[in-house]
Parts: C-alpha cells; structure tokens; sequence
C-alpha cells in the first residue's frame, strides 16, 4: 500500500492499522503522536484506525526545546 | 449600615497605625515604584520639611508628560435642585436656597458665551437625579454640549452602565463623580438622606462609567471630610483599580478642598494650602502619568503657584451658580465659593508669563463616530 | 504586588501551585544527561519541549525520555516552527496529545533572523487556544498593550522577551516591563535574552513572578553548575523584591530655587 509519511512516499508491506504501521516502521512503543489526513488519532483508536491507498500520515514527538 | 470596603480598595495593609518618620519619607521619595505606603508616608508630618524637594519632584514629572502646557476647560451648573442631605453642601435639599435648572434655551447661550471664551472642554453639572434635571435632561444637554465642544463631561449621580453608554453616544467624553470620602462611616454620617446614601452604588460607578466606553473618567475626595491619609489612599487604590482592569480609559483626579458656602457646615478637618500642595505633589509622585486639575476653589497666587507643579489642568473664568455666565445677575447661590475669579484672557497671560502654555483642545471630536464602535 | 502568594511564597499558573521561579528550557544541550543534570540543578517544576516530525530514518536521542520519568515536572510544549496562528494552533493540539498538559507555550517567530515574536499571530493564536481550555504562555514583545489583550483573551501568563531570542542582551525592555508587571493580573515570566544569573535576578526584583532559561545554561561553560546558579539568583532576587529594596539616594538633595514660597500653611 502506497502511503504519505511525514512528506517522504513510504511502501507499506503488512501494515493495514495505525499501531501495525507504527510497528512496522520501528516506532512501537514510543511516543509519538499521529496525524492521519490533517486528523490527530488519540492513542486509544489506532487500532481500530485502517490505513487507505494515498494516506498521508505525519508523526510528531517532543523534542528538547526552549 | 455601614458597607464593608472591597478588598481592591481597603487601605489597611498600608496604614499600619505607626506614624512615618523622615526615614520613610527619604525612602518613599526614593523609591523606583512609590505605592500606597509610600504616599501615606509623603502626607505624613513628616514629610513637610520636604515640601521643596517633592515640589521638584512633582515639576519635572508633570513636565515630562505633559510637557509645558496646562489644559483648561470650564465647568457649567446645569441646575440646582437636589434631593440628597450632603452636609457640606450649598445645594442640599434643606437649604433656602433658589432653585431651577437651565432651560434648552439657556443652555445654548451658556454653551455660546463659554465658547465664545475660548473653550474647547466643558464639565456639566447638576445635583442627584429629579424630575426637574433627570437623565434624559442631562443628554440633551450633553448631546447640545457635543455639537459645540470637543470635550464634553458631566458631573452628577451615579448611573447605570446602559444610560453612562447612551450619554457616551451623544458625544460624552468624560464622568467626573467624587466619592466625598472613602471612609463608609463618615459618609454615613455625612449623607443624611437621599439616593446618595448608596455608597457602594457611587463607588462602582466610575467603573461602570468605563465600562460603558467614556474615554476618563475623574476621581476624587472632598479634602477636610475625613482623614485625610485614609481617603487619598483609598484614592490612590481605586484610582489604580480602575487603571488596571479598565486599560482603554484614563482617569484624572481632583482636589477639592472643602470651603465655607451654604448652611455653616464646618469642615471636620482643616486642610490648609500647605498639605494641600504636599498632597498634590506625593500623588504626582505616585502617578506620573495621571491629569490632575485644579478648580478656581483655590486663590489665584496658590493657583499661579501650582500649575506646572503637578497640576496639568484647570478651570478658569468659572461660575458655580446656575446661569452664572450669562451676564445677567445669577439667580442661585453657588456650589461653592469661587476664590479666582480672573477671566480667562488674565489666567492664559498669566500662565504665558510663567513659561507655560493654555491648551484648549487636547484631541477632536473628529474620532468621535469612529470611536463609538471600536471604545470599550 | 501580591499575586497569589501564599506563606510559602508559591506562585500558581494554570490552577497549579509551583515553588520555583525558573523555567526551563530544554534546548541546545549537547546530551540528554547534561540537559536532565541543569533541569534537576535548576529545580524547574515547568519545563519547555518542542514539537518534531519523527525523522524516518535518523533515530536521534531520545532527550525527553529521561524528563518523564523525573516526576513533578510539567512539560510545557512550545509551538516554534509555527509561521502563524493556524500552524500554533495545530502544534498545541499535537503537543497537548503528546505532553499530557493543557499548557502550551505560544512561540510564533516568522522571521527567521531575528525571531522576533509576530504580535498578532500570536494573539490570534492564543484567543483560539485560550477558548480551547488550554493553559496559554505567549511568548511576546514587551508591549503593555498587547499584554492586556492577551490577558483579555484569557492567556494564563505573559511571557515577554527581556531582549531578543539568544542576544543575550538582558533586560534591554525593563521599561516596558515595568508596565506590564504594573497592570497584569496574572504571572510575568520573562522570556529570553537572559545571559546571566544577575539578570535574572534583576527581572525578580522587579516585580516578575519567574523567568525562562534555555540558551544561558545549554551554552554556558557548565550548564549543570550554571543551572544551579540560576537558581539562587531567583531566589535572591525574589526575596530582595519581597524585602523592599532600597531607595536611590540623592532622592531629597536641598532644591536650590524654591517653588514653594507661595503656599501659606503648616502642613494639617
Ligand atoms: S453635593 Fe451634589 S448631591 Fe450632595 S447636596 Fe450637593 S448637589 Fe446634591
């Protein structure tokens, strides 16, 4: 599946939820927020949230900053 | 009953009862930020073998802000009927007294002669609210005030905030309303009858005032009432109250100082020229950036003496009496006794002689309509 | 002024209570160890982080891991990246996501060079971000009128700049400082151009309830011992503002022309 991460185009092998792209992509466990399609999904749906042909996803974290 | 003070106003934090002592008046004056405490020192005893040193003081203030320049405007009685006992007072219901109020007509020739004198500002008074001089009355006469001057005032009763914003409509620019004194039993005792016995009503009304979008709204005590460090910081911190949470209007204040008029009343406390002075200059002081007036209460030398020395505003040429500018004789008494009684032409040569500049017109009415929307 | 305090002299923002006057941010650190050791030395209760897209293929540190785990510390995210208000907005949504913490400090700089904080976006941002319920810092020019506006809005705190971001100029706007400490009703923290621990002294003796610290201990020659430092500066510099500090001299001089000659009286 052909999606949009953080502006680069990125293949999906397996992924067909948020948590299993977040797996995939070695992101798993760690804190991070996903905005799919200009949408932030809370923690709680990205299970149930599938991935479409053409999503684009951002993930954010926090970083050190004044 | 007597109202307990809101805690933004109470002045007890700073008047902890220990009498200041030269120490804390050399600390007041220098301090980067005087405040209440400071003030009350600057009015104590103490404080007067520093008369000179806070004359300076208050000079270079007043001219740097307001430069070399005193601005006039002049007060007009509108009428004299009046429903409240205020002790003090020529107007009280229970004097013998003349009573009537101007009549569209006469306001129109007052308003012609006062411009005809050269002002720009005009302060409309009258007594409490009645059936003779109520609030539509009074925005009429705002709204005839408003066709020839570009600032108009009123001083009169408390209102409500809908009736402040109909008189700002018509072109009011400013509320003067003095709470006498801010000590609620003295004002008790002062206030025998009438709506004015509401203290807290005439306390939040200048706020109310604000709210309703005047551009100043004026402040003050009526100095010989009470005591008199009590009051100016109760002053002090409703004047900085109203600063704080009203940022768009600005707020002048006053320095009536009690005289003898109608019905002997004595004043409780004298207030001679010398701490009235000290206490313009400590509020200078504290408030740089505040007008503070002068009323023609005052004799013409003490007068000539103060503008420029924390006094940036004055009236001239004034009658307390209702009708007074009209050249006919005046049918009432006056509010109070007028001590400078120099025209106009005299005060501005006056004021020229000592380097100073009469201002007529600090702003224009032009801004009027733009502002109605956007003030507030 | 009293803001709040309480015997203990706390101060409270967003409806919690903190002990300490310095904030802290966590920027420009060389590692994450050095970053944590200056946050635990300056006793920070609030500190600042940044938003950022997760790099694909860098894995870089993972600076904050180490600040969760602190405890006792709320995490304030910034918004700085956003050009305007839309872009703030969008990053305080993220960042209260990620941060678990309705604070969020509104940093909108546009030009690059001089970072200089847009005004106006940034109290667009803040109107939009107060209604939402969040617990809003704005980063601002020292301007005592945009200080009312914000406050208007319903912002938690002023954050104004001392001087510019990173000038290390100090307290280059006290005059206007001056002004808003003067009508605000809720806390001044003074927000960059700090350099040195005396300036943020000063900035408490002056009236303001806490300062914010990034760049003056990440780049200082060690930041943990400098952090340390920062801490006592505000302390002192808050109990000198709670003594009364001493009046100027040459306040009473002799005048040499008396003003005053035409007054009759004693004095009442
Ligand atoms: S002070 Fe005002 S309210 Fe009181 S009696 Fe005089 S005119 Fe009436």
């Amino acid at each position: 599946m052909k999606l949009t991460v953080n502006g680069e185009a990125y293949e999906a092998k397996r992924a067909e939820t948020v948590t299993s792209l977040l797996e995939e992509m070695g992101f798993g466990g760690r804190a991070v927020v996903v905005v799919l399609n200009d949408e932030v999904i809370p923690a709680v749906s990205r299970d149930a949230c599938g991935l479409r042909e053409g999503d684009c996803i951002d993930l954010f974290r926090l970083v050190g900053g004044g | 009953m007597t109202p307990q003070l809101p805690a933004w106003l109470d002045p007890s934090p700073w008047l902890d009862g220990r009498e200041p002592t030269a120490v804390d008046v050399e600390r007041a004056l220098g301090c980067d930020e005087p405040g209440p405490r400071e003030l009350a020192a600057m009015l104590s005893p103490a404080a007067h073998p520093f008369m000179e040193v806070m004359a300076q003081r208050a000079r270079a203030l007043t001219r740097r802000r307001f430069g070399r320049t005193i601005s006039l405007y002049a007060p007009l009685y509108l009428s004299n009927h009046c429903t409240n006992g205020c002790v003090y007072c020529g107007f009280a219901s229970d004097r013998a007294q003349p009573r009537r109020r101007l009549e569209p007509s006469e306001v129109e020739k007052e308003l012609a002669m006062l411009k005809e004198m050269g002002f720009e500002e005009v302060l409309l008074l009258t007594g409490e609210r009645t059936s003779h001089a109520g609030f539509d009355y009074l925005l009429e006469c705002v709204s005839m005030a408003a066709r020839r001057f570009h600032g108009v005032g009123i001083e009169a009763f408390p209102m409500t905030t809908r009736e402040y914003a109909l008189l700002a409509e018509a072109g009011c620019s400013g509320v003067t309303l003095y709470q006498e004194t801010y000590d609620p039993r003295q004002y008790d005792r002062l206030h025998r009858w009438g709506p004015k016995r509401d203290y807290l009503d005439r306390l939040y009304a200048p706020a109310r005032a604000m709210e309703a979008g005047m551009r100043t709204v004026g402040l003050g005590v009526l100095l010989g009432l009470s005591d008199l460090v009590f009051d100016a910081v109760c002053l002090l911190r409703h004047a900085a109250h109203l600063q704080r949470i009203h940022w768009k209007s600005g707020i002048t204040l006053s320095f009536p100082r009690l005289r003898p008029q109608a019905g002997n009343f004595a004043a409780p406390i004298t207030v001679d020229e010398a701490w009235l002075a000290r206490f313009v200059f400590a509020v200078r002081i504290v408030l740089p950036d505040v007008p503070l007036l002068l009323s023609t209460r005052e004799r013409p030398e003490f007068r000539d003496g103060m503008a420029g020395l924390g006094i940036s505003k004055m009236s001239a040429g004034s009658r307390t009496t209702v009708g007074g500018y009209d050249g006919a004789e005046p049918s009432t008494g006056g509010q109070f006794q007028v001590c400078d009684e120099r025209g106009v032409p005299e005060f501005c040569a006056m004021l020229r002689s000592r380097g100073l500049q009469p201002v007529f017109k600090n702003w224009d009415s032009v801004f009027r309509e733009a502002e109605a929307g956007g003030h507030g | 002024m009293e803001r709040q305090g309480n015997g203990q002299d706390d101060w409270i923002v967003g409806g919690r209570r903190f002990s300490s006057r310095l904030l802290m941010g966590t920027g420009k650190f060389q590692d994450s160890e050095t970053m944590v050791g200056a946050v635990l030395a300056s006793g920070a209760q609030i500190v600042t982080v940044a938003l950022r897209r997760v790099g694909r293929v860098s894995r870089e540190d993972d600076m904050l891991g180490p600040l969760h785990r602190l405890g006792g510390i709320t995490l304030m995210p910034n918004t700085s990246g956003a050009r305007n208000a839309a872009e703030a907005v969008r990053a305080a949504r993220l960042g209260r996501e990620l941060g678990g913490s309705p604070f969020v400090k509104v940093e909108i700089h546009p030009n690059p060079h001089h970072l200089m904080p847009d005004p106006i976006e940034t109290f667009e941002a803040a109107r939009v971000l107060a209604a939402e319920g969040f617990v809003v810092m704005p980063y601002m020019p020292a301007d005592p009128v945009l200080a009312r506006r914000l406050e208007d809005v319903g912002c938690a705190s002023l954050m104004p700049l001392g001087s510019a971001i990173g000038s290390g100029g100090g307290l280059a706007t006290a005059e206007m400082l001056r002004l808003i400490i003067r009508d605000a009703r809720i806390p001044v923290i003074v927000d960059a151009g700090l350099r040195s621990p005396s300036e943020a002294a000063a900035a408490l003796e002056m009236g303001c309830d806490a300062v914010l610290v990034n760049s003056a201990v990440a780049a200082s020659g060690d930041p943990i011992a400098m952090a340390a430092a920062f801490a006592q500066a505000v302390v002192a510099g808050r109990n000198a503002h709670r003594a009364g500090i001493m009046p100027r001299g040459g306040g009473t001089a002799l005048a040499t022309s008396p003003l005053t000659e035409f007054i009759s009286g004693e004095g009442t």
